[in-house]
């Protein structure tokens, strides 16, 4: 816990020296449908099939980050249930997403935009997501054993997923601030 | 046909085309040349900080050339009486206002930053706007760069060809933007000649001083939209079934520039009723979206008259002589809505009170007349 609060503030001094901040607060979106929900697989062929549209760098970094913010939130809610498989499956794929973000940022630069607006969003979030998992991280056990019936249990490191979550996020500002 | 009236007429467009350069934006830099300068300094001045003396000048303009244009089309002494003048008058005109500049609004602007979105920074216009592009200089002179693309698909595709031929260089790519206009108002006119085989028809398209003004001037894209969905409809009542269905084609390719043309759905899915009641009853399909569903949407527009004014010329127009007039003095109406802003400068104040009265007040004087001189006619 301690980790991530350090981590978290660490983010926001550096951060702050970086970019300035004369903007709106960061907002995560509504939880969309979970899973169990009928439209919950639609909904997820629909977020796969959207890049085709998102097509662009500053569109592919808008879709990956929507994307990013809509799992955390997803996670989240989970969570919240003691669904900690899914939460589990749903931190993970938002930290994919994230870890797309920079190459996009790269690609937008080289082709001669000024991407200080799209830093700082990126930034925005991350301290949002910051926030996110530092709260679930005071809320979620450490370690959670996951036994279903007919399968070998599995043992979940609560723990060390959200602090390697927030690892991801900070690497990616750490990342996108040499651009 | 008198030469010198025509001479008269584009030294008129002439004057025009000088005087709408006053307009430029502060912001924006067309060129470098000193000469050039020099020259647009003065005008610049007299529009924003003259504005009354600008406003007349500008009312002036309008009013030679609505009577240029009542004097062509209902009087046979200065009527064009063939084609080849018409053409060359047409040319002539479109190649003046060609090297306008879009005085009267900014949308131009917005067609050219928003293409720019997509063809230069690859990006889609539909969910990226130029302002998350901070760098870019249109945003210097665009306004409404805080919106994602306004217009569909077809359009976008369209503005590729300007964009590349414009080659990044801004004043280059209005005019390649005002001559491909150009070259589709020539289409037009060329289509209203060859479906009524009138040159009063004609006449009242090319020379109507709001066609003019917000289609070569200003370089609105609904001539566009309207082409394609009256090429749509006069092909889908043709009796060759390719031709019917590049109608739908063309028809369906028209909603994805602007959309207003899905209004005309039923008069193509009412395939029995003839090219004359279904440009009758798209006039007035049209014409309610003007008057109710734009304004609700953001207001009424002046180039929103050109929709009506394209399809009233393909109608038989001595056979529908109230609605021609009717049509006439809205367009010069919709015109005087340019007015207010130009005088104050700002949209707010008493300008939409003005700008209202600018449209109720002609059209009001005009059904006022008309029904006097119907019953002194009646009684007499």
């Amino acid at each position: 816990m301690k980790k991530i609060i350090i981590y978290c503030l660490l983010l926001i001094v550096f951060c702050s020296f970086v970019i300035p901040a004369v903007r709106a607060d960061y907002v995560l979106p509504y939880p969309s449908y979970m899973p169990g929900n009928k439209l919950y697989k639609v909904g997820r062929v629909i977020d796969t099939h959207k890049r085709f549209w998102y097509f662009g760098s500053i569109a592919q970094t808008k879709y990956h980050l929507g994307l990013s913010d809509k799992y955390l939130v997803e996670a989240k809610t989970l969570f919240e249930y003691k669904q900690y498989m899914l939460g589990a499956d749903a931190l993970i794929r938002s930290n994919n997403e994230f870890n797309e973000i920079p190459h996009y940022i790269a690609k937008a630069k080289e082709s001669g935009i000024d991407v200080t607006l799209l830093k700082a969003t990126i930034l925005d979030a991350a301290k949002k997501h910051g926030e996110v998992l530092s709260l679930l991280d005071e809320q979620l056990p450490k370690t959670f054993l996951w036994e279903p019936e007919k399968e070998k249990p599995t043992e979940l490191k609560l723990h060390d997923l959200l602090t390697a979550s927030a690892g991801v996020r900070i690497k990616i500002v750490n990342d996108i601030a040499l651009f | 046909m008198k030469p010198f009236i025509i001479v008269l007429y584009i030294s008129t467009l002439i004057v025009l085309t000088v005087f709408s350069y006053g307009f430029i934006d502060p912001n924006l830099s067309l060129s470098t040349n000193p000469i050039l300068i020099r020259f647009i300094e003065p005008l610049t001045f007299l529009v924003y900080h003259k504005r009354p003396i600008a406003t007349i000048l500008f009312f002036i303009i309008l009013i030679i050339l609505y009577i240029y244009y009542v004097l062509f089309l209902y009087n046979p002494k200065y009527g064009i009486s063939s084609m080849e003048k018409l053409r060359k008058v047409l040319l002539a005109s479109a190649t003046v206002l060609i090297f306008s500049y879009p005085a009267l609004s900014y949308d131009l602007f917005n067609y050219i930053t928003t293409a720019k979105v997509l063809f230069r920074y690859h990006e889609n216009p539909y969910i990226v706007i130029p302002v998350e592009i901070p760098n870019d200089p249109n945003l210097l002179f665009t306004r409404a760069a805080n919106k994602t693309a306004l217009y569909g698909p077809v359009w976008l595709a369209i503005t590729a060809i300007p964009h590349y031929l414009g080659s990044g260089n801004i004043w280059l790519t209005i005019i390649a933007y005002k001559g491909m206009n150009a070259v589709v108002f020539l289409l037009f006119a060329y289509m209203v000649y060859h479906v009524t085989k009138s040159i009063t028809n004609v006449l009242f398209f090319a020379l109507n001083p709001l066609v003019i003004m917000e289609t070569l001037v200003s370089g609105h894209n609904d001539i566009f939209m309207m082409i394609l969905a009256l090429a749509g409809l006069v092909l889908w009542k043709n009796k060759l079934v390719i031709n019917n269905i590049i109608g739908w084609l063309l028809f369906i390719a028209s909603w994805f520039i602007k959309g207003a043309t899905v209004v005309l759905l039923p008069v193509f899915i009412l395939r029995k009723l003839s090219l004359h009641y279904s440009l009758f009853i798209a006039y007035f399909l049209l014409l309610i979206v003007i008057l109710a569903i734009a304004p609700i949407r953001e207001e009424l527009y002046p180039w929103y008259a050109v929709w009506i004014v394209s399809v009233m010329s393909l109608l038989p127009i001595d056979k529908h002589q109230f609605l021609t007039n009717l049509t006439i003095i809205f367009t010069f109406s919709l015109e005087l809505r340019h007015l207010p802003y130009m005088w104050m400068g700002y949209y707010a104040g008493v300008g939409p009170g003005l700008r209202s009265l600018f449209i109720v007040i002609p059209v009001f004087v005009y059904l006022v007349v008309y029904g006097i001189i119907g019953v002194i006619k009646k009684s007499s």
